[in-house]
């Protein structure tokens, strides 16, 4: 495992490929591990035999089953699944909110559950840019306050400079960032003046503030228009592409997920692969998909 | 860093803030005010009671006696004033002879008089204490000079009470208001501001003091009360509405005729140079040496301090001191309930934003101390302006009664009552830090609870809350 330096960062993405993975599986797997292209990426973001089940009051509901999967440096990966399938668990955990019940959430080489509650926050604040379906913009702060605010948390400090020089270069950087994103007289806006595809501009802005190298985007465009949803894609592809991003895409569309480089398909919470993404995967279909062996890759 | 800016951003933005914070501005400027005014009646009290009563106060029981014209009679004060004023801690002492007596009018007045002394209402206004004094002695061992430079207070229509003697440093001079209706000079008497008032006296105008002597076995075989003519020569007032109400001054002198050989001295006051570091210690070294030396017999004497002499009635203001406190600090828990229920409310309001921080990168300790410093930033503001309106009301509180009985109607403060032409008020340091910190850790011990269970709020839950 990489060791943490004193920020809580890995010193070095030197993630040890886990037996299986390096397509050591073959092209048809079953609940095993789904990886990436052999060689052509490194894994930033692992799932080892994830299982959660939750306690509703005498009973164990199961949601995820033994799933395994991995996200390779630079790699676009699309997650698709109907509703309950378990993505946003899985999601969950991939983020480092929600501890399995066993399993492994292995991010750039470290097992983050080993880590302290205060590295797995530092880990999940600077490794990994959130992007929410609901936005989730905090509505006391402006746009630009609200990018800034995962560099606010960090608190070794942006460049090691502290207090107002720290918030003046994030400003400046959020500001930027918005302004490439077409938001440019739209920073001192409140979420409550923004358009709902601004108001994921921003979101993405703020995922990408402290330049993670992994964004999980749990339905970007869910609350969408068409329209609006392509162009939240064509930023988030095109962000991915400049600065060369691990891209975990959840969606229930599969023209969306056809963008990736990879899609997984989650049923019933166990992991599928597809190289045929349906258009809409119904719930009906679950039972359909649960026990066939899909293509690896696409 | 993003909890100050976060907590500054919440507590501007919600409206809510603004009662927790007006809660504590009242608590704080409340408990201020009060202690103030309570702090300033006990300093009012303690220095009138200690401005009469000097820094130590011998009451002899029995004195030693001494041969005069064949007789045995007590002896006067002048062997132990000698004594304690060969003392290098003491500054200076006086004698005072003190007797009961009755205060009556003759002319037109008398039968006003009597009227008086038949009223139960009255209860003991024409009882007065006559106190006996040599008044150089007096000047020196107490704030007798100042209570009779003191300007009288007024009544509800503005009238002065009392009427000053005409001399400050001869007070029992004649005033020149008295006519004398024969040739025989008569001794002055002093009157409490209060007890002039009350019995509607004049200055230069003639009373009759009267008492009763027992015998030396104690009977009482005078057929008439002993009874002397006196010339009002002025007011004084002390400040303690007791002594101005019950106390007449004359010379010691005239005292002993009144009441014959019975007694030379009742006490002696001593004023110390260092009262704060001497007073215990020289009280016991006295004791220790009128006993050795037979200044007095039998019983033993009466030697204490001005505090222990009045204990009870500073003990009372004290009390009602710490009563006052106690009951005002149920204001702050009052406003740290505020805070509370302020907080939990936003805690609820805001998982979302506690899901979102978490998803960030915050830790449940970051997300803790946010909303604590929410409750700082009330408690910090509260306590600031509470302080400042505090302090400034207990300096003006003057006006502010004035404007306040105005506007109401009704009368605030009685200062007939009270005896103070104005409403002391002493802003105690130690206090205003106490009430400060109190407040401090008041609000945040309320404020702990919701921001303990914001940081343990379940982020994935959090962040499916609308």
């Amino acid at each position: 495992m990489t060791a943490l330096n004193d920020a809580g960062t890995p010193s070095a993405p030197k993630s040890p490929r886990s037996p299986g993975l390096s397509g050591a599986a073959g092209p048809f797997v079953s609940d095993g591990p789904m990886t990436g292209e052999a060689g052509l990426t490194q894994p930033v973001l692992q799932a080892t035999d994830i299982k959660r089940h939750f306690r509703i009051g005498n009973r164990d509901l199961g949601v995820l089953f033994g799933v395994n999967m991995d996200l390779g440096a630079g790699e676009k990966l699309g997650l698709i699944g109907a509703s309950g399938a378990g993505k946003s668990t899985l999601l969950h955990s991939l983020g480092l909110l929600d501890r399995p019940s066993s399993g492994k959430i292995i991010v750039e080489g470290i097992d983050a559950w080993d880590l302290s509650p205060l590295q797995r926050a530092r880990l999940r604040n600077r490794r990994i840019g959130f992007v929410f379906q609901m936005y989730h913009l905090l509505p006391e702060l402006s746009a630009v306050e609200n990018v800034i605010l995962p560099g606010m948390i960090e608190p070794a400090g942006l460049l090691g400079i502290g207090g107002r020089k720290r918030r003046k270069l994030l400003t400046e950087k959020a500001s930027e960032l918005l302004n490439s994103f077409g938001l440019g007289n739209r920073l001192k806006h409140r979420p409550s003046q923004l358009s709902g595809g601004e108001k994921q501009r921003v979101s993405i802005a703020r995922a990408l503030i402290l330049d993670p190298p992994i964004m999980i985007a749990d339905e970007p465009t869910g609350n969408l228009d068409s329209v609006t949803g392509q162009s939240i894609l064509d930023i988030i592809f095109a962000e991915q592409e400049r600065r060369l991003l691990s891209l975990l895409l959840v969606t229930h569309d599969a023209k969306v997920a056809d963008r990736c480089d990879r899609v997984l398909h989650m049923v019933d919470g166990h992991m599928r692969m597809s190289s045929e993404q349906p258009d809409n995967v119904q719930a009906e279909e679950r039972t359909d998909t649960t026990d066939v062996d899909l293509k690896v890759d696409r | 860093m993003f909890r100050s800016f976060l907590s500054w951003r919440y507590l501007t933005q919600r409206r809510t803030n603004l009662i927790g914070i007006g809660g504590i501005f009242v608590a704080v400027s409340a408990l201020i005010l009060i202690l103030s005014i309570m702090t300033g009646f006990l300093n009012e009290a303690r220095s009138s009671i200690r401005g009469s009563l000097s820094d130590i106060l011998v009451q002899p029981i029995q004195l030693e006696r001494e041969n005069r014209d064949g007789r045995q009679v007590p002896a006067g004060p002048e062997r132990l004033l000698e004594i304690i004023r060969a003392d290098p801690r003491v500054d200076a002492a006086a004698a005072h002879l003190v007797w009961p007596g009755i205060l009556t009018q003759d002319g037109k007045n008398a039968e006003r008089a009597k009227a008086f002394l038949g009223n139960s209402q009255m209860n003991d206004l024409p009882l007065v204490h006559i106190v006996g004094i040599n008044f150089e002695e007096e000047f020196e061992a107490t704030n007798f000079r100042e209570a009779l430079s003191r300007l009288p207070t007024v009544d509800k229509f503005g009238t002065p009470r009392g009427r000053r003697v005409e001399n400050t440093e001869q007070p029992f001079a004649l005033p020149s208001s008295y006519i004398p209706k024969s040739p025989k000079k008569l001794p002055v008497v002093l009157i409490g501001e209060q007890l002039f008032s009350r019995l509607g006296l004049t200055r230069g105008e003639v009373v009759q003091v009267a008492t009763i002597v027992p015998q030396d076995n104690g009977k009482l075989d005078s057929d008439e009360p002993n009874n002397k003519t006196f010339v009002i020569g002025g007011t004084f007032r002390s400040g303690e509405n007791e002594m101005d109400l019950e106390r007449v001054y004359v010379e010691r002198d005239a005292l002993r005729e009144l009441i014959g050989d019975t007694r030379e001295y009742s006490e002696i006051l001593i004023r110390l140079k260092d009262y704060g570091a001497d007073s215990t210690a020289f009280r016991d070294d006295l004791r220790h040496s009128m006993a050795l030396m037979a200044l007095v017999r039998g019983f033993p004497s009466e030697i204490k301090t001005w505090e222990e002499f009045r204990a009870s009635l500073l003990g009372a203001i004290e009390n009602e001191r710490t009563l006052m406190a106690i009951m005002l600090s149920l204001v702050l828990v009052v406003a740290g309930f505020c805070i509370f229920a302020i907080l939990s409310m936003m805690v609820t309001e805001k998982r979302r934003d506690i899901g979102i921080l978490t998803a960030i990168g915050a830790t449940p300790s970051g997300i803790m101390t946010t909303f604590l410093m929410v409750a700082f930033w009330d408690a910090l503001i509260g306590i600031a302006l509470g302080t400042t309106a505090g302090i400034w009301a207990a300096y003006k509180i003057d006006p502010i009664e004035r404007w306040l009985s105005d506007a109401l109607g009704v009368q605030i403060f009685n200062r007939e009552v009270y005896l103070f032409d104005h409403i002391p008020a002493d802003v105690d340091p130690f206090a205003v830090c106490l009430i400060v910190s109190g407040t401090f850790l008041c609000t945040l011990i309320f404020a702990a609870i919701p921001a303990w269970s914001a940081a343990r709020t379940d982020p994935i839950e959090a962040l499916r809350y609308e």
